[in-house]
């Protein structure tokens, strides 16, 4: 069956076409999930909550752009949408950033440790990176996403950066000296 | 030490491919939502949704309606100048009437109108005769003549007798008469007619009109006998209600007529002041039969513009319904099996949009589009995926399965005994076959009222056109629906009969609420079924028709 055909079903709740399109998709959109959540239960309920707005959309899905760029969107947004809700976006007045140097050595750091240490960023810090770093987004659009200023987005960006860049290194470190 | 990155680059690589499953209990919790949502969105969404649609409907009706009544009142003026054209040949009606009983004046007692009618035409006729003889003898005649016809001019305010006398006047020399009698004409003309206290002003210009008529009698001298004629006959039919005396001396002038001039014009002068003041009491018994005609005649002229504006024989309707879908036998419309299962039909809704056109007080007829949605479960089904993949085998006869289907079987749990059952029993014993139907529904129905006050009741019977839409065979399952073909036995138009009782209440003239309980019996929806199939569909009908 094409995606297409898959597509057409799913609008027509069809059960079981949903359950291949969830099967196709849950686990890249559980990744997302993940990174911009605080936990891994949260990153489930995101993705529920994302799975049932994409079958409640899905006949709005016009076949014009990718379709897995339309599920990511939605996920994207679901995640954001328990933050906004909560409104953690403090409009704060963040100085200018000097320039650190933001190099590190990924050597024996697991993903698995790079998702906890995403998800140990504060909220904010932690969508920032995700959008910009992960997500190719703009600051500009992270600006409009977020109902926040770009120099925000800026800001809590390289806060956020800072803040993994210390992380890794005191992994590093904390591997090294066991291994010492 | 390996190279260093830059942090972003570190992320990006490491995350990119990364993905992982999520729990199983995550896509479960999924399903629930969605069915949760499903049978919410099932009572509640259409719903309010098709009230929108229906009350969108009213709207644009209203706003036609509001638009062709708007035009009405555009064209209105026209009907009213109609009627009164009516009114006007209603008059000249009653004009003739009038002529005939005010040419003879005398024979007021119009209680037996049709008589007097027939006698008092036959005068005219004669009276004419004479008229157009004694114009061509002579002028002065006319005169003599025109006194009876102006008098009679007076008591009718009507033009056809009027007319006469003008036309009398033009063709003799008789201008002055011609004129007065033409302004009496105008000055009633102008009179609206249905005004009683202008009656009376008619009678007060009939006053000065007697002067006239005393003095065109007074002048008449040569060859009165001739012109007496008329007033004699008139005098005679006056006479017969009203004085004895002065018969006596019209008829005594009229035997002398030859003999003595000047006897005649004392006759006549005599006469004529009696004849003046009694036919003054005739002119008011007629004005006053007048009025009252005058009133008849507005009346009847009213009643006739009521019924033409009564007449808004169209109407819209805007109705929404729930539908309930089942049949009267124990057939099955998808296969043999099943005849035996037990099979429920589901409430779905109708709505749609009907236009009457009433041919009577009585009987409306109508038309329109309905949207109908039907669905009807075949229940205690068993179906399982098949693991021998053997193509040639399809299990309902009447269902074309959709290739995502994949190898369903299906059996009926109805025909297997218990202990078939017990070794058989999956997850899926008792699933049900949903078969959904929507129709567009073209009605045309004859509507008998048997009631018609501010709630009224009707007898509805007629037939409806169903061109299939669409057509989706689910298999249901613990409030999950596979979509798994459609039925290849419903007929793309097929036909009902219906019949249904209709009760509604007036708003307003223009406006009803109407409620009909409404029965169809279906002819020929499938075309092979088993067992006995009788599918039917009992809706009740609600909303609203306007009238323009």
């Amino acid at each position: 069956m094409s995606l297409e055909q898959l597509i057409r079903k799913c609008s027509n709740n069809d059960t079981k076409a949903q359950s291949e399109l969830y099967t196709l998709f849950s686990s890249k959109l559980f990744s997302i999930c993940l990174k911009y959540s605080r936990n891994y239960a949260e990153a489930e309920d995101n993705l529920q909550d994302a799975f049932v707005t994409i079958f409640n959309k899905i006949s709005q899905f016009n076949n014009k752009g990718s379709f897995e760029g339309w599920l990511k969107r939605i996920t994207i947004n679901t995640a954001l949408q328990c933050y906004r809700n909560k409104g953690v976006f403090d409009i704060i007045k963040e100085d200018s950033i000097e320039d650190v140097i933001l190099d590190v050595d990924d050597d024996d750091v697991t993903i698995d440790f790079l998702l906890k240490i995403i998800q140990e960023l504060p909220d904010r810090y932690r969508l920032v990176f995700n959008l910009y770093v992960l997500d190719g987004y703009s600051h500009k659009e992270i600006a409009n996403m977020l109902n926040i200023t770009t120099g925000t987005s800026k800001s809590n960006l390289a806060r956020a950066r800072q803040i993994l860049k210390d992380k890794i290194e005191n992994y590093k470190l904390s591997i090294s000296s066991k291994s010492l | 030490m390996s190279d260093k990155k830059h942090i972003d680059r570190v992320f990006q690589e490491k995350l990119k491919d990364f993905e992982i499953s999520p729990n199983s209990k995550v896509w479960e919790n999924i399903q629930n939502t969605l069915d949760n949502q499903e049978k919410h969105h099932k009572k509640v969404f259409p719903v309010w949704l098709k009230y929108v649609g229906v009350a969108a409907i009213l709207l644009l009706f209203l706003t036609i309606g509001n638009l062709l009544f708007n035009s009405e009142d555009i064209v209105t003026p026209i009907k009213v100048v109609d009627t009164e054209k009516g009114n006007d040949s209603q008059q000249s009606v009653i004009a003739s009437d009038n002529k005939s009983t005010t040419s003879n004046k005398e024979s007021i007692n119009l209680k037996d109108l049709n008589k007097s009618n027939t006698i008092n035409s036959t005068e005219n006729l004669e009276d004419n005769s004479a008229i157009v003889k004694n114009n061509n003898v002579n002028h002065k005649n006319d005169s003599d003549k025109l006194t009876p016809e102006t008098l009679s001019n007076k008591n009718s305010t009507y033009s056809t007798s009027k007319n006469n006398v003008v036309v009398i006047s033009d063709s003799k020399k008789g201008k002055s008469e011609g004129t007065i009698s033409n302004k009496s004409y105008k000055k009633t003309d102008a009179i609206p007619i249905n005004n009683l206290n202008q009656n009376k002003e008619r009678k007060d210009n009939s006053q000065p009109q007697h002067d006239n008529t005393k003095d065109n009698i007074h002048n008449s001298s040569t060859n009165y006998g001739l012109a007496s004629k008329q007033p004699n006959t008139s005098n005679q039919n006056i006479s017969n209600q009203v004085n004895g005396n002065a018969e006596e001396k019209n008829t005594h002038p009229e035997l002398d007529a030859n003999a003595t001039l000047s006897k005649m014009k004392e006759n006549t002068g005599l006469a004529d002041n009696e004849d003046t003041t009694e036919i003054k009491n005739t002119i008011e018994e007629e004005a006053k039969k007048d009025s009252t005609s005058i009133e008849e005649a507005i009346a009847k002229a009213e009643d006739l513009i009521e019924k033409e504006e009564k007449v808004n024989r169209w109407q819209v309707y805007a109705n929404i319904a729930p539908v309930y879908y089942n049949t009267l036998g124990n057939g099955s419309h998808i296969h043999d099996q099943f005849v035996n299962n037990p099979k429920s039909g589901e409430v779905n809704t109708s709505y749609g949009v009907n236009v009457g056109y009433a041919i009577n007080n009585k009987l409306t007829i109508r038309t329109g589009i309905n949207s109908l949605d039907l669905s009807y479960d075949t229940d205690n089904v068993i179906l399982y995926e098949s693991v021998s993949n053997s193509p040639d085998t399809n299990p309902l006869r009447n269902i074309t399965f959709a290739p995502s289907a994949g190898n369903i079987s299906v059996l009926s749990a109805s025909n297997l005994g218990v202990q078939q059952i017990d070794g058989i029993l999956g997850d899926n014993y008792n699933a049900a076959i949903s078969q959904r139907i929507s129709y567009y529904e073209v009605p045309l129905e004859l509507q008998y009222s048997i009631v018609n006050k501010d709630f009224g009741v009707n007898i509805i019977g007629g037939f409806s056109t169903f061109f299939l839409d669409g057509n989706e065979v689910y298999s249901e399952f613990d409030d999950r629906k596979t979509y798994i073909g459609e039925a290849n036995n419903i007929t793309n138009v097929s036909f009902s009969t219906n019949i249904g009782l209709g009760l509604n209440y007036k708003f307003t003239e223009k406006l009803k609420f109407n409620l009909e309980p409404t029965f169809k019996y279906q002819l020929n929806a499938f075309k092979e079924t088993s067992g006995d199939f009788k599918p039917y569909i009992i809706g009740i009908y609600t909303g609203f028709s306007f009238k323009f």
